[in-house]
């Protein structure tokens, strides 16, 4: 006689559909199925879900990101860091050359539109702001440093900072490390906890503390993060000229060949929400750049969220609460916002109500 | 593992070899959207190659990069839901129920198979039904029924005990069953 009644089969349930239990279990269990038509059903319909699931169909993810893995892996433990000798050239010059350029375009701006009154009329043929430029060329660009005649500087300095500003969808593998400067330094993400996710897994997901090999990456993660803020700082003053809230600001080629570059606050907005997962390298940097033209004051609600997402993504715990006292007083301010306009709309009916 | 911390990158594309698929499977089934899936797959064995010094023998691999792989998909989830409350202009990107299925948008890979009516129905609803679990149950039976991970390991990546992984699991076949019941009535009927 089976010594299993239907409350132990419950209990033990989903070790015995997965059959995690000793030989011995499994048989008890299985006797008291066949004398238990309840039991037996219940076994039953769990099982043809699971003849269903097991339909579910295997996807084989794309070779590409496999061969940009390979590459990492190789440039990794060659022990040339997150790149070649050219991206390394890049990295060190690029803040030079666009702080230069950003320098040149400030004080090239005011002199001839006499205090950022840019109206992009075909009357101002000297101007010679960015253009946008494919991602490869600007990267190009990037890697030749180098002094070059005066012509290619400008053009060089020119589809830098075009590329700062360009919308940033392609993949760019060298920023990414900013997600590891996080995740690897700082405590992963759990379900209302933070847990740890260094070598020792099994010992204790939540008191082990970062492993220092981890912290290695994470310092150079932070200096590959590091590289689109000093970008971005240096073009702060070329957005904040481009970037006022519903002015479409023309730039580009000689005379009448403009064309728009999207950096509008609005369009910022949309490209931090729109932002890969973890990517906090550009969330800071998108972040920063909304603050700096001063976006939010007119559109608490979504600085709101902003200052959100970037706490989500500080390391340092006090600069997370000053974000989100930040995302508080955004918060705050939305609601005033929005007491006045329904005020408004009160005293405009009001009003209607009185004349008619 | 130890083979690629010593310096042998050949043993590392073994490893992305033998794991990429069912880590990019865990995502995709994860965040139901096939290009973020792409990125955190990436992000994940990114993580792999950069923390691969801090990497402990006594933790299981599997174990390591699945908590890695399911960290990334809390976070993107956590995206996810913060931009579900951002402002009414923001794009919505989340699963639409009335947009076309995962199996739809990864049908162009593989066009053929998706042309067996009975299994693309099944696996749309599959789908769906995936979704529609909680994050906490949907990577329980994640792990459980395509990672083919035991409770023990499911517990040790999520961080909760043991008991508490089998629940959600239960759960999860509880939640599927009710919403795939009706598709056993049609497979009934069916000749």
């Amino acid at each position: 006689m089976s010594r299993v009644d239907c409350h132990k089969l419950d209990q033990s349930f989903m070790d015995y559909l997965y059959e995690e239990l000793a030989a011995g279990e499994m048989g008890e269990l299985r006797a008291h199925l066949e004398a238990c038509a309840r039991c037996s059903d219940e076994d039953n319909r769990f099982r043809s879900l699971r003849r269903k699931v097991a339909h579910l169909r295997i996807v084989e993810p794309p070779e590409a990101v496999s061969a940009q893995l390979m590459r990492e892996a190789r440039s990794v433990r060659s022990g040339s860091g997150s790149g070649s000798p050219w991206r390394k050239a890049a990295y060190y010059a690029t803040p030079l050359v666009a702080m230069a350029a950003a320098l040149a375009i400030w004080a090239h701006a005011r002199v001839r539109y006499d205090g950022w009154a840019i109206d992009g009329s075909p009357s101002t043929p000297e101007y010679r702001a960015p253009a946008q430029v494919p991602l490869d060329d600007a990267k190009v660009a990037k890697k030749a440093p180098a002094a070059e005649g005066d012509e290619a500087a400008e053009k060089r300095r020119t589809m830098t900072l075009a590329e700062d500003t360009s919308v940033a969808k392609g993949r760019r593998p060298e920023h990414k490390s900013g997600v590891v400067s996080k995740q690897a330094g700082g405590p992963a993400h759990g379900y209302g906890e933070s847990r740890d996710i260094g070598g020792g897994v099994a010992a204790d997901n939540r008191s082990a503390a970062p492993p220092p090999a981890l912290a290695k990456p994470a310092e150079s993660a932070q200096k590959d993060a590091a590289e689109p803020s000093v970008r971005s700082d240096n073009t702060t003053a070329q957005l904040e000229a481009m970037s006022r809230p519903g002015e479409r600001v023309s730039a580009g080629g000689e005379g009448s060949d403009r064309e728009n570059i999207s950096t509008r606050p609005d369009q910022l907005y949309q490209q931090l929400i729109t932002t890969t997962s973890s990517n906090c390298a550009r969330v800071m940097d998108l972040v920063r750049q909304l603050e700096n033209v001063s976006w939010g004051s007119r559109h608490p609600e979504q600085m709101k969220n902003a200052y959100q997402l970037r706490a989500n993504c500080q390391t340092d715990e006090a600069l997370a609460n000053q974000d989100q006292e930040n995302a508080r007083r955004m918060q705050l301010d939305a609601d005033n916002n929005d007491k006045r306009a329904k005020a408004r709309r009160t005293k405009a009916k009001s009003h209607t109500q009185t004349s008619e | 593992m130890s083979r690629y911390q010593h310096g042998d990158v050949r043993a590392f594309e073994l490893l992305l070899a033998r794991h990429r698929k069912p880590v990019f499977n865990f995502i995709l089934r994860f965040v139901g959207n096939r290009e973020r899936a792409e990125d955190l797959l990436q992000e994940t064995f990114l993580r792999v190659i950069k923390g691969g010094c801090s990497y402990q023998r006594e933790a299981r691999f599997t174990t390591w990069l699945y908590t890695i792989a399911r960290n990334q998909c809390i976070d993107l989830s956590r995206r996810m839901k913060l931009r579900q409350t951002a402002s009414l202009d923001a794009p919505s990107h989340c699963a639409d129920a009335d947009g076309p299925t995962l199996m739809e948008s990864v049908a162009d890979a593989d066009a053929a198979v998706d042309r067996r009516a009975a299994d693309a129905e099944l696996q749309g609803r599959l789908k769906t039904a995936i979704e529609r679990l909680g994050d906490e149950q949907r990577e329980v039976f994640l792990m459980r029924e395509l990672l083919h991970l035991q409770f023990k390991e499911i517990a040790a990546i999520t961080g909760v005990p043991e008991n508490t992984v089998k629940s959600r699991m239960r759960y999860a076949l509880e939640k599927l069953r009710d919403q795939l019941e009706d598709y056993r009535e049609l497979a009934r009927v069916a000749p």
